[in-house]
């Protein structure tokens, strides 16, 4: 062994100097994630009388020093709107990795603080950062970044026009109530309470059915059964109206995903080609064509819905193999959430279809979020269609309603109020005037 | 906390000194009236530029700069040829502040330099900087000076409307525009002074007190702020009432300068094809509503098409009262925009639809008449000696007392009724 490879081998790395802490995260934190605090900036109450940057100066250097501040206003001309620039305390902190001392940390409060021990100046953090909130001191070239005064942010207390406010998000995400409850009801309806409700259902003339079951039935019989296309025209109307909403609101399988999502953790990917996401269609297809050559339905019997709706619950029979089919296509949770959905439903594809015919959309303003450092509805979409490239980039992106659970987790999670509902016709996004 | 670090800038042979003023000087005169005191001290042909001791402070509206010359100066170029008394210009937004964190509280220019120059002013220290190359408008000057000039917080330009030897030529903060309606553009034209750029990197100190003192205050004005009213009430009081519709439809948003809890300006944001082009597509401009009397004469004239035309005003380095009055009667906007380009470029000559602009000269020209009479008079004086905003200070008027209390140790609260009758008397 030569000796230089010896000096090499035990030298220290930053890693032994100051060890990366690990981000923790308790079941408890996947289920109720704590509310980290953070600054909310208007942009339409800003006036841009700077009062912001001069008492965070006060506090940062001593002095009415605007450029010693960890927050910036942006006067923008042509628009007339101004731009806070300040640290937004990123769920994932871009200028944590970047920090070759690791002098900046994102600490168990969420509030990510730097170092000063550690800092060298280097500005590796600001350039890293979307937002470039870590400022460069103009006086003594110092990194300077927001800490929330610790709680109790001089600029909010100062800010004349209400334009900033210090908040940990919101107290109760009422959205999320009401769908968790709407979820479970529907669950305990579908499969605990009414034996194979959701395949189909007869109250006295008028007949309720699986809309992939009834087109199945129509390739397996050759017949039109009027009463059984009752159930179909319904929920082609509610999905004209709401979108998806029975994916996001009513199916007892996608509840069962949900609840998966929850516990275990994603672990491997998917093929690309299932990126597209037409292999549902395929499958719709595959499912009429068998109906019609083998003169039943043949979907129907490896369908998750219906094998949940009749396979578990007290008056559930028990029937063997069917049993599995949950479990392993819940099991399909450890690629992508809702991976069934997105890729693999029949129903959902055929919802889909009604849904070209929306009525309604949601629209993301990018102007009006914090783009770059938040992103929480992309994370939160459960169909992942938001493009959260987009988003950095400054672009509101198009949300494709076809693909739209209807959940409207986006509107819930987003603290901006930059996601909102629209007509289809309505042109525009939150933040873009249009005069 | 000290007061009063001044910086004399001798264009002709491109020195500086950096200096202390005498002790009885600084005690005596502060602000504007400091400004007067240099103006004798160095002769009619200085032009002087200087804050308050609130200029920059965490007293509410505490943005004032006021540029300050004797109409020699400028006799050749501008329209201070008016008047013989010695003018004295607000330069409000972020001017002052940026101007005092640069570590100058005064400003005296001195001589004319050989060839355009432009100054950088941080740290204490004034710098000579090479001019970009030559811009048409304002907007792209500053876009140059932000590519290759020192970082700079604010800047202070003349126009080439000014270099033509355009009399209605305006001093421009940024390419926002500004108060200025007494010529300092032409008064820095003569002396081949292109802008004076701002770094603020520094700043001042302050009294522990004055957080608290600050949050209470603003406070009380926001209570006020409803009766006082934003811009639409200044537009009204100016006489510009019937005016306010030619706002229709476009976005309005309040701006302030610094510091200010009760903004008086609006950012205005309305659609429109460019007049210069035949099809042009329509897109988003936007103009500060700062200059309130500009406006209003605009809109006087043209209506729903004063945005465009203050816009093309602004952007010209003109004075929007003067660019109103030189507009024909009738005009359509393409005709209007060639007018105003003429006028800019000083020919060919037009002939005013009315009398030549009357503006009255004193304190800068451009500030909207919201109080009358002699008690407002001096108000406005008040606000040029300690550095607020005079629009503030008169709609405001019960704030003056609570704004005393903001003064640093070293300036004297008597001497301020003394430097105010100074400004009055000779302003």
């Amino acid at each position: 062994m030569e000796p230089a490879n010896d000096i090499r081998d035990n030298e220290l790395g930053i890693d032994d100097l100051r060890p990366r802490r690990p981000q923790k995260r308790t079941l408890m934190d996947r289920f109720m994630p704590r509310r980290r605090p953070f600054i909310l900036f208007d942009p339409d109450r800003c006036t841009g009388c700077g009062t912001c940057e001069m008492v965070c100066a006060t506090k940062n250097a001593g002095q009415i020093a605007p450029a010693s501040a960890s927050v910036r206003v942006v006067r923008a001309d042509a628009r007339g709107r101004n731009l806070a620039v300040y640290c937004q305390h990123c769920r994932k902190p871009l200028c944590v990795e970047a920090c070759p001392t690791r002098a900046t940390t994102k600490d168990e409060d969420g509030i990510v603080r730097i170092d000063k021990l550690f800092c060298v100046s280097c500005g590796l953090c600001a350039a890293a950062c979307p937002e470039a909130a870590p400022l460069r001191d103009g006086r003594t070239a110092e990194i300077r970044k927001c800490d929330l005064c610790e709680g109790d942010p001089l600029c909010v207390r100062h800010c004349p026009n209400g334009a900033l406010v210090y908040t940990k998000g919101k107290a109760f995400r009422w959205i999320k109530g009401l769908r968790w409850t709407v979820q479970l009801l529907s669950f305990l309806l579908l499969v605990m309470v009414f034996l194979g409700t959701f395949c189909y259902f007869n109250a006295g003339s008028f007949g309720l059915s699986c809309p992939t079951g009834a087109l199945q039935n129509i390739f397996a019989t050759g017949r039109i059964v009027l009463a059984g296309l009752a159930g179909v025209l319904a929920i082609f109307l509610l999905t004209v109206l709401f979108s998806r909403f029975f994916c996001g609101w009513i199916c007892p399988f996608g509840f069962v995903l949900d609840l998966v999502d929850r516990i275990i953790p994603k672990k491997f990917g998917l093929p690309a080609f299932l990126k597209t996401r037409m292999a549902k269609y395929g499958i719709l297809g595959g499912a009429a064509a068998g109906s019609a050559a083998f003169g039943f339905q043949v979907f129907c019997t490896v369908c998750p819905i219906g094998t949940l709706c009749r396979s578990y619950g007290q008056q559930a029979m028990f029937r063997g193999a069917e049993m599995a089919i949950v479990p392993l296509l819940a099991g399909l949770e450890l690629t992508e959430r809702r991976s069934w959905c997105r890729y693999f439903c029949p129903v959902g594809a055929l919802l889909a279809l009604f849904a070209l015919l929306h009525l309604l959309k949601i629209v993301i303003g990018a102007k009006k979020c914090k783009k770059f450092s938040c992103i929480q509805c992309a994370e939160v979409c459960p169909m992942g269609i938001i493009d959260a490239d987009k988003l950095r980039e400054g672009l509101s992106p198009e949300i494709p309603m076809k693909e739209c659970i209807g959940c409207l987790r986006c509107l819930d999670r987003c603290p901006y109020g930059a996601a909102k509902i629209r007509f289809r016709w309505q042109k525009g996004v939150p933040g873009e005037v249009e005069l | 906390m000290s007061y009063m670090r001044m910086a004399v800038v001798h264009l002709d042979n491109r020195t500086v000194e950096v200096v202390t003023p005498d002790g009885d000087l600084a005690r005596e005169s502060v602000g504007a009236a400091f400004n007067l005191a240099l103006i004798e001290r160095y002769g009619a042909d200085s032009l002087v530029l200087g804050g308050g001791p609130l200029t920059g402070t965490l007293a509410p509206a505490s943005a004032l700069l006021v540029g300050s010359f004797a109409p020699g100066v400028a006799a050749q170029a501008a329209q201070s040829a008016q008047s013989t008394s010695i003018r004295h210009v607000p330069l409000l937004l972020t001017a002052g502040p940026d101007f005092r964190f640069s570590g100058i509280d005064h400003l005296v220019l001195l001589g004319a330099a050989e060839r355009p120059t432009l100054l950088h002013i941080d740290g204490g220290r004034v710098r000579f900087v090479e001019l970009p190359k030559q811009a048409s408008d304002l907007p792209s000057l500053e876009t140059s000076l932000r590519r290759s000039a020192p970082p700079f917080r604010s800047a202070i330009l003349t126009s080439p409307a000014a270099e033509a030897g355009v009399p209605f030529a305006a001093a421009s903060i940024g390419a926002k525009g500004s108060l200025d309606k007494a010529g300092l553009a032409g008064a820095m034209a003569v002396k081949n002074l292109k802008g004076i750029l701002l770094g603020g990197s520094g700043g001042i100190g302050f009294a522990a007190e004055d957080l608290r003192r600050s949050l209470e205050l603003v406070a009380k004005i926001k209570g006020q702020k409803k009766k006082a009213g934003g811009f639409t009430s200044v537009v009204e009081a100016a006489g510009g009432g019937d005016c306010l519709k030619a706002l229709k439809g476009a976005k309005l948003r309040d701006a302030a300068c610094f510091h200010c809890p009760a903004p008086c300006m609006v950012h205005a944001q309305f659609s429109g094809a460019d007049p210069r082009l035949p099809q042009g597509p329509k897109k988003q401009n936007g103009v500060l509503l700062m200059d309130h009397m500009g406006w209003i004469a605009l809109a006087k004239k043209r209506g729903g098409q004063s945005l465009p035309l203050l816009r093309e005003a602004l952007r010209l380095g003109l004075d929007p009262s003067a660019a109103a009055s030189f507009l024909p009667r009738e005009g359509t906007p393409s005709s209007d925009i060639e007018a105003l380009s003429a006028l800019a470029q000083g020919g060919p000559a037009l002939s005013p639809s009315t009398a030549s602009p009357t503006t009255d000269p004193s304190f800068g020209g451009g500030l909207p008449p919201i109080g009358t009479g002699e008690e407002a008079r001096r108000r406005t004086a008040l606000a040029f000696v300690l550095g607020v905003c005079p629009l503030f200070l008169q709609r405001f008027p019960q704030a003056v007392g609570d704004l005393l209390a903001f003064l640093p140790a070293d300036v004297s609260p008597a001497s301020l009724d003394l430097a105010a009758e100074r400004v009055l008397a000779q302003g």
